[in-house]
Protein backbone atom coordinates (compact mmCIF):
# COMPACT_ATOMS: atom_id res chain seq x y z
CA UNK A 1 0.00 0.00 0.00
CA UNK A 2 2.91 2.18 1.16
CA UNK A 3 4.76 1.65 -2.02
CA UNK A 4 2.03 2.02 -4.34
CA UNK A 5 1.39 5.79 -2.38
CA UNK A 6 5.24 6.59 -2.87
CA UNK A 7 4.66 5.45 -7.07
CA UNK A 8 1.70 7.38 -7.60
CA UNK A 9 3.73 10.49 -5.74
CA UNK A 10 6.68 9.84 -8.10
CA UNK A 11 4.84 9.80 -11.04
CA UNK A 12 2.82 12.66 -10.29
CA UNK A 13 5.77 14.72 -9.44
CA UNK A 14 7.88 13.37 -12.38
CA UNK A 15 5.35 14.75 -14.85
CA UNK A 16 4.55 18.14 -13.09
CA UNK A 17 8.39 18.95 -12.88
CA UNK A 18 8.60 17.47 -16.64
CA UNK A 19 5.61 19.40 -17.67
CA UNK A 20 6.71 22.89 -15.88
CA UNK A 21 10.28 22.82 -16.95
CA UNK A 22 9.24 22.06 -20.78
CA UNK A 23 6.40 24.94 -20.54
CA UNK A 24 9.00 27.12 -18.80
CA UNK A 25 11.72 26.55 -21.66
CA UNK A 26 9.65 26.64 -24.17
CA UNK A 27 8.19 30.22 -22.72
CA UNK A 28 12.00 31.81 -22.74
CA UNK A 29 12.82 30.99 -19.74
CA UNK A 30 16.57 30.23 -18.97
CA UNK A 31 17.06 32.07 -23.04
CA UNK A 32 17.71 28.93 -24.20
CA UNK A 33 15.45 29.14 -27.55
CA UNK A 34 14.68 33.01 -27.03
CA UNK A 35 16.50 35.90 -26.58
CA UNK A 36 15.77 39.37 -24.25
CA UNK A 37 16.28 42.35 -24.57
CA UNK A 38 15.03 44.25 -21.26
CA UNK A 39 11.25 43.10 -21.30
CA UNK A 40 10.96 41.91 -24.40
CA UNK A 41 11.84 38.25 -25.87
CA UNK A 42 11.69 36.80 -29.04
CA UNK A 43 11.89 33.24 -30.43
CA UNK A 44 14.94 33.73 -33.24
CA UNK A 45 14.20 30.60 -34.86
CA UNK A 46 10.73 31.39 -35.14
CA UNK A 47 8.95 30.00 -38.66
CA UNK A 48 12.32 28.54 -39.97
CA UNK A 49 13.45 25.67 -41.38
CA UNK A 50 15.37 25.20 -38.49
CA UNK A 51 12.31 25.85 -36.04
CA UNK A 52 13.82 24.07 -32.64
CA UNK A 53 10.46 21.75 -31.29
CA UNK A 54 10.29 24.25 -28.27
CA UNK A 55 9.95 27.69 -29.99
CA UNK A 56 7.58 25.16 -32.22
CA UNK A 57 5.70 24.20 -28.56
CA UNK A 58 6.18 28.26 -27.20
CA UNK A 59 3.49 29.03 -30.48
CA UNK A 60 1.50 26.22 -30.83
CA UNK A 61 0.61 25.16 -27.15
CA UNK A 62 -0.74 28.87 -26.99
CA UNK A 63 -2.43 28.05 -30.92
CA UNK A 64 -0.79 30.36 -32.59
CA UNK A 65 1.14 30.10 -35.95
CA UNK A 66 4.93 31.16 -36.25
CA UNK A 67 6.01 33.79 -38.40
CA UNK A 68 9.18 33.65 -40.61
CA UNK A 69 11.35 36.11 -39.17
CA UNK A 70 12.48 36.96 -42.78
CA UNK A 71 8.56 38.54 -42.98
CA UNK A 72 7.71 39.47 -39.07
CA UNK A 73 10.11 39.75 -36.42
CA UNK A 74 7.97 39.39 -33.60
CA UNK A 75 8.51 40.41 -29.48
CA UNK A 76 6.94 39.39 -26.59
CA UNK A 77 6.35 40.67 -23.06
CA UNK A 78 4.78 40.52 -20.04
CA UNK A 79 5.60 42.56 -18.00
CA UNK A 80 7.59 46.10 -17.68
CA UNK A 81 11.09 47.00 -17.85
CA UNK A 82 11.29 46.15 -14.13
CA UNK A 83 10.35 42.56 -14.47
CA UNK A 84 6.63 43.59 -12.81
CA UNK A 85 3.79 41.75 -14.74
CA UNK A 86 1.34 44.37 -16.10
CA UNK A 87 -1.51 45.61 -13.87
CA UNK A 88 -4.76 46.37 -15.43
CA UNK A 89 -4.74 49.27 -13.17
CA UNK A 90 -1.65 51.30 -13.53
CA UNK A 91 -0.57 53.25 -16.78
CA UNK A 92 2.71 52.46 -18.91
CA UNK A 93 4.69 54.38 -20.65
CA UNK A 94 5.76 52.99 -24.18
CA UNK A 95 9.15 54.54 -25.51
CA UNK A 96 11.25 54.33 -27.98
CA UNK A 97 12.26 54.14 -32.11
CA UNK A 98 10.54 51.78 -33.89
CA UNK A 99 12.27 51.86 -37.18
CA UNK A 100 13.55 48.51 -37.99
CA UNK A 101 10.72 47.47 -40.48
CA UNK A 102 8.95 48.68 -43.26
CA UNK A 103 6.40 49.01 -40.50
CA UNK A 104 5.50 48.02 -37.24
CA UNK A 105 2.37 47.07 -35.14
CA UNK A 106 1.62 46.47 -30.94
CA UNK A 107 -0.77 44.92 -29.63
CA UNK A 108 -2.04 44.19 -25.96
CA UNK A 109 -4.26 40.83 -25.14
CA UNK A 110 -4.90 38.24 -22.62
CA UNK A 111 -2.40 35.74 -22.25
CA UNK A 112 -4.73 33.12 -21.60
CA UNK A 113 -6.59 33.41 -24.59
CA UNK A 114 -4.35 36.01 -26.65
CA UNK A 115 -8.02 37.87 -26.72
CA UNK A 116 -7.64 41.32 -27.92
CA UNK A 117 -10.40 43.95 -27.54
CA UNK A 118 -13.72 44.83 -29.65
CA UNK A 119 -12.75 46.74 -32.20
CA UNK A 120 -13.86 50.11 -30.90
CA UNK A 121 -11.03 49.90 -28.25
CA UNK A 122 -7.41 50.63 -29.89
CA UNK A 123 -5.83 46.96 -28.34
CA UNK A 124 -3.38 47.72 -31.36
CA UNK A 125 -1.57 49.95 -33.14
CA UNK A 126 0.37 50.28 -36.19
CA UNK A 127 3.21 52.73 -37.17
CA UNK A 128 0.70 54.40 -39.28
CA UNK A 129 -1.48 55.50 -36.63
CA UNK A 130 1.42 56.59 -34.28
CA UNK A 131 1.62 59.96 -33.71
CA UNK A 132 5.89 60.27 -33.89
CA UNK A 133 7.81 62.83 -31.90
CA UNK A 134 9.65 65.26 -33.92
CA UNK A 135 12.74 63.47 -33.23
CA UNK A 136 11.24 60.31 -34.49
CA UNK A 137 10.48 58.34 -31.31
CA UNK A 138 7.08 57.21 -30.19
CA UNK A 139 5.58 57.61 -27.57
CA UNK A 140 2.67 55.20 -26.06
CA UNK A 141 0.35 54.95 -22.93
CA UNK A 142 -0.85 51.58 -22.47
CA UNK A 143 -3.73 51.79 -20.15
CA UNK A 144 -7.19 49.89 -19.59
CA UNK A 145 -8.75 54.00 -19.69
CA UNK A 146 -8.62 56.26 -22.59
CA UNK A 147 -4.87 58.16 -22.78
CA UNK A 148 -3.58 61.54 -24.71
CA UNK A 149 -1.83 61.32 -27.62
CA UNK A 150 -1.37 57.29 -28.72
CA UNK A 151 -3.50 55.08 -26.35
CA UNK A 152 -3.08 51.92 -26.68
CA UNK A 153 -6.04 50.02 -24.85
CA UNK A 154 -5.16 47.20 -22.01
CA UNK A 155 -7.14 44.66 -21.42
CA UNK A 156 -8.57 45.05 -17.48
CA UNK A 157 -8.31 41.74 -16.24
CA UNK A 158 -5.85 38.79 -16.73
CA UNK A 159 -2.48 38.78 -17.26
CA UNK A 160 -1.31 40.71 -20.06
CA UNK A 161 0.71 40.83 -23.14
CA UNK A 162 2.33 42.89 -25.47
CA UNK A 163 3.49 41.73 -29.14
CA UNK A 164 5.66 44.01 -31.34
CA UNK A 165 5.35 42.91 -34.84
CA UNK A 166 7.94 44.35 -37.35
CA UNK A 167 6.46 43.51 -40.86
CA UNK A 168 9.08 43.37 -43.84
CA UNK A 169 12.23 43.91 -41.57
CA UNK A 170 15.52 45.70 -42.61
CA UNK A 171 17.93 42.95 -43.40
CA UNK A 172 19.90 43.82 -40.11
CA UNK A 173 16.89 43.62 -37.69
CA UNK A 174 15.80 39.76 -40.19
CA UNK A 175 19.22 38.58 -39.85
CA UNK A 176 20.24 39.37 -36.64
CA UNK A 177 16.66 40.20 -33.84
CA UNK A 178 19.08 40.66 -31.17
CA UNK A 179 20.58 43.86 -32.80
CA UNK A 180 17.20 45.59 -33.02
CA UNK A 181 17.04 48.54 -29.88
CA UNK A 182 13.63 48.04 -28.66
CA UNK A 183 11.28 50.59 -26.58
CA UNK A 184 11.61 51.01 -22.87
CA UNK A 185 8.40 50.22 -20.85
CA UNK A 186 8.05 51.74 -17.72
CA UNK A 187 5.45 51.95 -15.39
CA UNK A 188 4.02 55.48 -15.02
CA UNK A 189 1.37 55.46 -12.53
CA UNK A 190 -1.57 53.36 -11.01
CA UNK A 191 -4.93 53.98 -9.76
CA UNK B 1 18.98 6.51 1.39
CA UNK B 2 19.21 4.19 -1.50
CA UNK B 3 15.37 3.88 -1.49
CA UNK B 4 14.97 7.39 -1.28
CA UNK B 5 17.73 7.42 -4.20
CA UNK B 6 15.93 5.29 -6.04
CA UNK B 7 12.36 6.95 -6.09
CA UNK B 8 14.03 10.44 -6.87
CA UNK B 9 15.76 9.20 -9.86
CA UNK B 10 12.26 7.68 -11.21
CA UNK B 11 11.16 10.98 -10.74
CA UNK B 12 13.51 12.39 -12.47
CA UNK B 13 13.16 9.43 -15.56
CA UNK B 14 9.56 10.31 -15.59
CA UNK B 15 10.09 13.68 -15.75
CA UNK B 16 12.19 13.84 -18.69
CA UNK B 17 9.91 11.76 -20.30
CA UNK B 18 7.13 14.20 -19.86
CA UNK B 19 9.23 16.97 -20.35
CA UNK B 20 10.15 15.54 -23.89
CA UNK B 21 6.69 14.45 -24.90
CA UNK B 22 5.52 17.85 -24.28
CA UNK B 23 7.63 19.32 -26.05
CA UNK B 24 7.18 16.76 -28.97
CA UNK B 25 3.54 16.00 -29.06
CA UNK B 26 1.53 18.99 -27.72
CA UNK B 27 2.77 21.14 -31.12
CA UNK B 28 1.73 18.39 -33.13
CA UNK B 29 -1.66 17.88 -31.74
CA UNK B 30 -2.54 21.81 -31.19
CA UNK B 31 -2.20 22.36 -35.07
CA UNK B 32 -3.89 19.01 -35.66
CA UNK B 33 -6.88 20.88 -33.16
CA UNK B 34 -6.04 23.96 -35.48
CA UNK B 35 -6.66 22.37 -38.29
CA UNK B 36 -9.72 20.84 -37.73
CA UNK B 37 -11.01 24.30 -36.61
CA UNK B 38 -9.92 25.83 -39.85
CA UNK B 39 -12.06 22.81 -41.64
CA UNK B 40 -15.22 23.21 -39.41
CA UNK B 41 -15.15 27.01 -40.31
CA UNK B 42 -13.90 26.66 -44.01
CA UNK B 43 -14.15 23.57 -45.43
CA UNK B 44 -11.05 21.78 -47.66
CA UNK B 45 -9.87 23.86 -50.59
CA UNK B 46 -12.33 26.77 -50.27
CA UNK B 47 -10.65 30.49 -48.99
CA UNK B 48 -12.72 32.19 -46.15
CA UNK B 49 -12.34 35.87 -44.52
CA UNK B 50 -12.07 35.07 -40.72
CA UNK B 51 -14.34 37.66 -39.04
CA UNK B 52 -12.92 39.67 -36.44
CA UNK B 53 -15.06 38.30 -33.63
CA UNK B 54 -13.70 34.89 -34.13
CA UNK B 55 -10.52 35.61 -35.00
CA UNK B 56 -8.99 35.52 -31.39
CA UNK B 57 -10.73 31.91 -31.38
CA UNK B 58 -9.44 30.34 -34.48
CA UNK B 59 -6.12 32.44 -34.35
CA UNK B 60 -4.91 33.32 -30.76
CA UNK B 61 -2.79 36.47 -31.21
CA UNK B 62 -3.29 37.44 -34.51
CA UNK B 63 -2.99 40.85 -35.07
CA UNK B 64 -6.23 42.41 -35.13
CA UNK B 65 -4.55 45.44 -37.75
CA UNK B 66 -4.53 42.95 -40.42
CA UNK B 67 -7.53 40.89 -42.66
CA UNK B 68 -6.95 37.34 -41.97
CA UNK B 69 -8.10 34.72 -44.76
CA UNK B 70 -7.53 31.08 -44.56
CA UNK B 71 -8.24 28.20 -46.69
CA UNK B 72 -7.16 23.97 -45.43
CA UNK B 73 -5.72 22.97 -48.30
CA UNK B 74 -6.08 19.38 -49.60
CA UNK B 75 -3.75 17.95 -52.32
CA UNK B 76 -5.07 14.53 -52.60
CA UNK B 77 -6.66 14.70 -55.35
CA UNK B 78 -4.81 16.96 -57.24
CA UNK B 79 -2.66 20.55 -57.37
CA UNK B 80 -4.83 23.31 -55.51
CA UNK B 81 -4.49 26.79 -57.16
CA UNK B 82 -4.80 30.11 -55.16
CA UNK B 83 -6.06 33.02 -57.18
CA UNK B 84 -5.90 36.32 -54.74
CA UNK B 85 -7.10 39.83 -56.16
CA UNK B 86 -4.85 41.48 -53.16
CA UNK B 87 -5.22 45.21 -51.86
CA UNK B 88 -2.90 47.79 -52.47
CA UNK B 89 -0.59 48.14 -49.76
CA UNK B 90 1.28 45.49 -47.41
CA UNK B 91 -0.30 41.73 -47.84
CA UNK B 92 1.57 38.30 -47.22
CA UNK B 93 0.58 35.00 -47.75
CA UNK B 94 2.24 32.25 -45.85
CA UNK B 95 2.03 28.13 -46.29
CA UNK B 96 1.68 25.79 -43.27
CA UNK B 97 2.48 22.19 -42.97
CA UNK B 98 0.24 20.34 -40.61
CA UNK B 99 3.96 20.24 -38.08
CA UNK B 100 3.58 23.96 -38.15
CA UNK B 101 6.28 24.66 -40.10
CA UNK B 102 5.79 27.78 -42.25
CA UNK B 103 7.58 26.56 -45.83
CA UNK B 104 6.61 29.24 -48.27
CA UNK B 105 5.54 32.82 -47.86
CA UNK B 106 5.48 36.26 -50.04
CA UNK B 107 4.45 39.78 -49.56
CA UNK B 108 3.33 42.17 -51.88
CA UNK B 109 6.99 43.57 -52.44
CA UNK B 110 8.60 40.23 -53.33
CA UNK B 111 4.97 39.75 -55.66
CA UNK B 112 4.65 43.43 -56.85
CA UNK B 113 1.24 41.87 -58.43
CA UNK B 114 -2.23 43.05 -58.02
CA UNK B 115 -3.59 39.88 -58.93
CA UNK B 116 -1.80 37.12 -57.32
CA UNK B 117 -1.76 33.56 -58.78
CA UNK B 118 0.06 30.83 -56.96
CA UNK B 119 -0.35 27.08 -58.21
CA UNK B 120 0.01 23.97 -55.28
CA UNK B 121 1.77 20.83 -55.70
CA UNK B 122 3.34 17.92 -53.39
CA UNK B 123 6.97 17.96 -53.51
CA UNK B 124 9.15 16.16 -56.18
CA UNK B 125 11.49 14.07 -54.92
CA UNK B 126 13.90 15.99 -56.95
CA UNK B 127 15.05 19.38 -54.78
CA UNK B 128 16.11 21.04 -57.86
CA UNK B 129 12.79 21.31 -59.32
CA UNK B 130 11.34 22.76 -56.34
CA UNK B 131 11.10 26.51 -55.93
CA UNK B 132 12.24 27.68 -52.05
CA UNK B 133 11.34 31.20 -51.21
CA UNK B 134 9.81 34.39 -52.68
CA UNK B 135 10.62 34.41 -55.81
CA UNK B 136 10.48 37.63 -58.01
CA UNK B 137 7.47 37.30 -60.16
CA UNK B 138 5.44 39.14 -62.81
CA UNK B 139 1.60 40.52 -63.29
CA UNK B 140 -0.21 37.39 -64.89
CA UNK B 141 2.33 34.30 -64.29
CA UNK B 142 1.30 31.20 -61.82
CA UNK B 143 3.98 30.78 -59.41
CA UNK B 144 4.95 27.31 -58.51
CA UNK B 145 4.93 26.04 -55.09
CA UNK B 146 5.95 22.60 -53.76
CA UNK B 147 4.10 21.25 -50.41
CA UNK B 148 6.04 18.94 -48.53
CA UNK B 149 3.13 17.35 -47.41
CA UNK B 150 -0.54 16.75 -49.07
CA UNK B 151 -2.33 18.79 -46.38
CA UNK B 152 -1.64 22.28 -44.85
CA UNK B 153 -2.66 26.06 -44.42
CA UNK B 154 -2.82 29.36 -46.37
CA UNK B 155 -2.81 32.32 -44.21
CA UNK B 156 -3.89 35.47 -46.61
CA UNK B 157 -3.26 38.55 -44.37
CA UNK B 158 -3.62 42.11 -45.33
CA UNK B 159 -3.00 45.51 -44.12
CA UNK B 160 -6.10 47.70 -42.54
CA UNK B 161 -4.96 50.54 -42.44
CA UNK B 162 -7.16 52.53 -40.69
CA UNK B 163 -10.72 50.87 -38.77
CA UNK B 164 -12.78 52.54 -41.55
CA UNK B 165 -11.05 50.51 -44.60
CA UNK B 166 -11.61 46.83 -42.64
CA UNK B 167 -14.87 46.11 -44.67
CA UNK B 168 -13.11 46.92 -48.00
CA UNK B 169 -9.64 45.00 -47.31
CA UNK B 170 -12.07 41.98 -45.99
CA UNK B 171 -13.89 41.97 -49.06
CA UNK B 172 -11.16 42.47 -51.28
CA UNK B 173 -9.72 38.75 -49.89
CA UNK B 174 -12.96 37.51 -50.31
CA UNK B 175 -13.26 37.57 -53.60
CA UNK B 176 -9.51 35.18 -53.50
CA UNK B 177 -9.84 31.58 -54.58
CA UNK B 178 -8.60 28.87 -53.11
CA UNK B 179 -9.51 25.07 -54.77
CA UNK B 180 -8.93 22.12 -57.46
CA UNK B 181 -6.56 23.50 -60.67
CA UNK B 182 -8.48 21.80 -63.36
Amino acid sequence: MFGRIKLALTILIGVALGLLSARYVAGGGLDLVAMSQGPWKTWPSAGLNTMDPYTKAHFLAEGRLADNRREIVEFETAGDGNGSPFDAGCTYLIAGRFGWSRWWSITASRESDHASLPPLRPSSLHSGQVVFEADGTAVIRLAADPQTGNWLAMPSSGRINLVLRYYDPVPASRANPAAVVLPQVQREACR
Amino acid sequence: MNGRLFWLTAALLVGIAAHIAYILFVPRTQMDAKMSDFTALAGTNKLVVVEPDVLATVLPGADPGLAHAVCVFDLASGPVLIKASVPAGYWLISFYAPNGDSFYSLNDRQADVRNLSLLLTPKSSDPGTDRLSNPQVGEGSEIAVKSPSARGLVLLRARIEAAALRTRVMGDLATSFCGRAN
